[in-house]
C-alpha cells in the first residue's frame, strides 16, 4: 500500500497510515481501495458510478417503453383486447410485495449507516424474500397464459403436428377425451405445471437449507458459503409460497366470478381460460386467430383475437421478462450483501455496496411502477 | 472538542481529541448509539419518513387501480395513469433513492436520463405518426395484389 503520509486528510487518517513507516499495513482498513483518500471519497466516487449505471438502465428500459408506446399508438384495440387476459389481483398484489421490498431495502440501508448489524440482515432477508415471491407469482403468470397460447407472435408451443399454423387452441380439445370445458382442462393444466415448480423448489429449498446447516456447524468458518445456501433455500421457498399465493388468488378470483354478472372484473380477466366451445380458426394463414368465446352462463359479447395479438404478448414479455431478469439480478446482490452482512463487513463508514444495492433495487421498483398500470390497467 | 453537524451535537470526549482510529472508532460508535439518526458519511432516513413514503406508495397503488378498473375516462385514462405513476416514481426517486439529500451532479445524471429517454420516445413517435400514412398504403397494397 501506499504508506506516504497525506496532508490531505487532516482529520482523518483512514488507512492508518499516520505515524508509521513503509510496510506497517497492520492498521489499514481492509475495505477502503488505496486510491481513495477517505471513506467519504470513496463512498461518493461509487455512488456516482451507480448512478452512471442507472442513467443506462433508464434509457435501456426506455427503448422497451417506446417499442410500447409506438405499437400501443399504432393498434390501441390489440391493446384493449389484450387488457382482459392480465389479472389485476396478481399484479396488484406483486406492486404491493415490490414497495415492500423497497421499503426494506431503504430500512436496510439505514440500518447499515447506523451500524445495526442485525437489523440489516433481517431487512436484506425480508427484501430477498419479496423478490423471490415476486417471481413465483409470476411463475404463475406465465404459465397461465402459456397454457392459454397467450404468447409471443411466432411460437406456438403446444403444436404437435408439423402443419404449425392450423394447430393452436383446438388441441386442448382434441387431447382430452371426455371434452370437458376448456376453462376447467386450462386450470388443470396451470395446476399441474404449478405443482411441478413448487415440487422442484421445495427440494431445492430443503436441500440448501440442510447445505446452509450443515456448513454452519461443520465448518463455521465458511459461514459466507453457509449464508449463501441459506439465501438460495429462502428464496426456493418464497417462490413456492407466491406461487400458491397466486393460485389462492385465482380461485378467490374464480368463486366470485361465477356470481358476478358477465361484465365483472373478475369475469374479463377470466376469459383467458374461459374458452367453452371450440376455437374456430380462420383460414389466414400466420395467424392464429380464435373466433367465439363465451364462458358457462355469461352473455360475454363474442370476441376475436385480433391478428396482432401476439405481437402484444412480444412486448409484454420483453417488458416484464426482462425486468424479472433484474428482479434475479437484484436477489444475486442481495445474497452477496447477506453474506457480507453476516461476516460484519459493513459499518457506519463502509456501507457503499448496500447503498448502491438499494438504488439498483430501488430502480427496479421505479420500473415496475410504470409497468404495472401499463399492462395491467389501461387497455 | 469534536463537532458532528448533522445533529449538531459536540462531543467533549477526551478520547476525540486524539488521533488515533481505534479510539475515535469506538468514540463514534458511542456517539451512533446514542444519537440514532447519526452518520458520518450521508443522510439517514428517519423511520416515519420511510414508513409515511410506503404508505403514500400503497395508497396511490389503490387509487390507480381504482381508477384504471373503475371509471371510464377514455383517452385521459392513460395521462391519468401517468400522472399517478410519476408521482409514485417521484416518491420513491426522491425519498428511498434519498435523491433529495443527494450531489447535484447525481440529480443532475439522473435528469439527464429522463430528458435522452423523453428525445427518444418523443422523436420515434414522431416518426411513426407522420410515416403510418404510408406504411398502412404499402401494407394494403402488398395484402391486395
Amino acid at each position: 500500500m501506499s504508506a506516504t503520509a497525506d496532508p490531505s486528510t487532516a482529520t482523518a487518517d483512514p488507512h492508518g497510515t499516520a505515524g508509521h513507516g513503509h510496510g506497517h499495513d497492520d492498521h489499514h482498513e481492509p475495505f477502503l481501495a488505496h486510491h481513495f483518500e477517505s471513506w467519504q471519497q470513496q463512498f461518493d466516487a461509487g455512488k456516482l458510478g451507480v448512478w452512471a449505471f442507472l442513467v443506462q438502465e433508464v434509457l435501456f428500459f426506455s427503448g422497451l417503453f417506446c417499442a410500447y408506446a409506438v405499437y400501443r399508438m399504432l393498434h390501441p384495440e390489440v391493446f384493449e383486447y389484450a387488457d382482459q387476459f392480465l389479472s389485476v389481483p396478481h399484479g396488484a398484489f406483486n406492486t404491493v410485495v415490490l414497495l415492500f421490498s423497497s421499503l426494506t431495502m431503504a430500512w436496510g440501508v439505514r440500518c447499515a449507516m447506523l451500524g445495526q448489524r442485525n437489523g440489516l440482515i433481517g431487512c436484506l432477508a425480508v427484501t430477498l424474500f419479496c423478490a423471490a415471491l415476486f417471481l413465483g407469482v409470476k411463475a404463475y403468470e406465465y404459465s397461465e397464459k402459456y397454457h392459454a397460447q397467450l404468447i409471443w407472435a411466432g411460437a406456438d408451443p403446444l403444436t404437435v403436428s408439423p402443419s404449425g399454423m392450423q394447430a393452436g387452441a383446438g388441441h386442448l380439445l382434441e387431447l382430452d377425451p371426455e371434452k370437458r370445458a376448456v376453462g376447467e382442462q386450462l386450470e388443470e393444466r396451470l395446476a399441474s405445471t404449478l405443482h411441478y415448480l413448487e415440487f422442484g423448489m421445495g427440494v431445492v429449498g430443503l436441500l440448501t437449507l440442510a447445505a446452509a446447516v450443515g456448513i454452519y456447524y461443520a465448518k463455521p468458518e465458511r459461514i459466507g458459503l453457509a449464508v449463501v445456501f441459506g439465501a438460495i433455500s429462502l428464496s426456493a421457498i418464497a417462490i413456492v409460497i407466491g406461487a400458491m399465493a397466486s393460485m389462492g388468488i385465482h380461485h378467490m378470483m374464480h368463486a366470485s366470478g361465477h356470481e358476478a354478472t358477465a361484465d365483472s372484473e373478475a369475469e374479463a380477466a377470466h376469459m383467458a381460460e374461459a374458452e367453452d366451445e371450440p376455437p374456430v380458426h380462420t383460414a389466414t394463414p400466420g395467424t392464429a386467430e380464435i373466433a367465439g368465446s363465451t364462458h358457462g352462463a355469461s352473455v360475454k359479447a363474442e370476441l376475436s383475437r385480433p391478428q396482432r395479438l401476439g405481437t402484444f404478448f412480444g412486448i409484454y414479455y420483453a417488458m416484464t421478462g426482462v425486468h424479472a431478469l433484474h428482479i434475479l439480478g437484484g436477489m444475486v446482490v442481495l445474497t452477496w450483501l447477506l453474506a457480507r452482512a453476516v461476516k460484519g463487513h459493513f459499518t457506519p463508514n463502509y456501507f457503499g455496496p448496500v447503498d448502491y444495492v438499494g438504488l439498483y433495487w430501488h430502480l427496479v421498483d421505479l420500473v415496475w411502477i410504470y409497468l404495472f398500470p401499463l399492462l395491467y390497467l389501461i387497455g | 472538542m469534536k463537532r458532528f453537524p448533522q445533529c449538531g451535537c459536540v462531543a467533549s470526549d477526551d478520547r476525540t481529541n486524539g488521533s488515533n482510529r481505534k479510539q475515535r472508532n469506538v468514540f463514534m460508535a458511542a456517539h451512533a448509539h446514542d444519537h440514532a439518526e447519526y452518520n458520518p458519511i450521508g443522510h439517514v432516513a428517519s423511520k416515519p419518513m420511510l414508513l409515511t413514503v410506503f404508505f403514500l406508495l400503497v395508497g396511490l397503488t389503490a387509487l390507480t387501480i381504482w381508477q384504471g378498473t373503475q371509471l371510464e375516462l377514455g383517452t385521459w385514462e392513460l395521462i391519468i395513469v401517468l400522472v399517478i405513476a410519476t408521482a409514485k416514481a417521484s416518491l420513491v426517486v426522491l425519498f428511498f433513492m434519498h435523491l433529495r439529500y443527494d450531489k447535484p451532479l447525481n440529480v443532475f445524471a439522473f435528469l439527464s436520463s429522463l430528458l435522452f429517454m423523453s428525445l427518444f420516445i418523443g422523436l420515434t413517435l414522431a416518426d411513426a405518426v407522420n410515416y403510418q400514412p404510408e406504411v398502412s398504403a404499402k401494407e394494403e397494397d402488398a395484402a391486395s395484389p
